[in-house]
């Protein structure tokens, strides 16, 4: 579906916003956001998210979770990029519908540059690991 | 009766538990090494603050470090000749304002990043002391510019440069030509044996300064 990731991003925002509890931090998330962002606690990385600090949220790629458990509930991986105020960021999400919760999976300064490139498309177009 | 930790990925209640220190820091308020906690699901091999019990022990922290700083800042100011009557009158707080937050070391969060940026560019002060006025405010800030050069780019403590300036024997003035930041007299005053002799332009090199 063309718009998958546009309805993802707007219920994962919603979702900030009205359930934050059904927010699920995993990985380095919290870790990676106080390194990185001075952003301390859960609460306050979904403060961020749910009042628009994710600047600039464009979609970079959908994927199969390769650490997927289930062949009946696959997860699939839906990664933006953003700015808040002057630095680059990269937040990959998951709708896990089998629990009713949103993951997210990473949340750190891009890997590959902040700005779409000749050379990102292409590698989008060969296939690249997740960040 | 204690409930079980479910895994936020596959739902399972397989979940370790593992413990590790970490460092948090404060700019001027220091660091403090803290105990965190982390969940490993065994059976998705997730990992996570499942129960959500570092938040806590996180946010205590950075209120200790951060009312370390307002008190070490403010100890700053106070140490280097500063006022604080003076500044808060300049920042237009109510009076003891800056007294209250360094006896119990909790301003607001604006307070905290206040402080931080006055002590990170004491000039400020002086930009507030002529009411934010833009023309003043570049002037002032070029002037600290064309001081941090003077001292061969080296990093001072720009407090310590501010509380030098307040002497009598500073070193340096500057004369903004045409009321313009672009050309600007930097009149270096001789101090030999402690006397300040005001009016003794040793060197004027005019500079400009390109935006």
């Amino acid at each position: 579906m063309a718009d998958d990731h546009a309805r993802i991003l707007r219920e994962f925002l919603l979702a900030c916003s009205e359930t934050p509890e059904k927010i699920k931090p995993i990985n380095n998330v919290l870790a990676d956001a106080r390194y990185h962002y001075k952003i301390q606690t859960k609460p306050a990385l979904i403060d961020l998210i749910a009042n628009n600090g994710l600047e600039q949220l464009s979609f970079d790629k959908k994927k199969v979770w390769k650490k997927n458990f289930t062949d009946h509930h696959p997860l699939f991986v839906y990664s933006f990029k953003f700015k808040t105020l002057h630095l680059p960021g990269y937040i990959a999400i998951i709708e896990n519908k089998m629990l009713g919760n949103w993951l997210i999976k990473s949340f750190h300064p891009p890997t590959k540059g902040s700005n779409p490139t000749l050379a990102d498309k292409f590698q989008n177009l060969i296939g690249q690991p997740e960040e | 009766m204690s409930q079980k930790t479910h895994c936020p990925v596959c739902g399972s209640t397989d979940i370790s538990f593992s413990e590790h220190y970490e460092i948090l820091s404060e700019s001027y308020g220091g660091s403090k090494e803290i105990l965190l906690f982390e969940n490993f699901c065994n059976t998705c091999e997730t990992p996570g603050d499942f129960e959500e019990k570092n938040d806590g022990i996180i946010q205590s922290t950075v209120d200790e470090l951060k009312a370390r700083a307002v008190v070490n800042i403010l100890n700053d100011f106070i140490e280097n000749g500063f006022n604080l009557s003076s500044m808060e009158r300049v920042l237009e707080l109510p009076q003891r304002t800056l007294a209250k937050w360094k006896n119990t070391g909790k301003p607001s969060a604006a307070g905290v990043s206040l402080l931080k940026l006055i002590r990170c560019f004491p000039w400020l002060l002086e930009v507030a002391e002529q009411n934010f006025e833009f023309q003043s405010a570049q002037k002032i800030y070029i002037s600290t510019a064309y001081t941090f050069i003077a001292n061969n780019s080296t990093y001072m403590d720009p407090l310590k440069i501010k509380a030098e300036e307040k002497s009598p024997f500073s070193g340096m003035s500057y004369t903004f030509n045409d009321n313009s930041i672009r050309n600007v007299t930097i009149n270096l005053h001789s101090s030999t044996d402690r006397d300040f002799h005001s009016e003794q332009i040793i060197n004027s090199p005019q500079l400009t300064c390109d935006r």
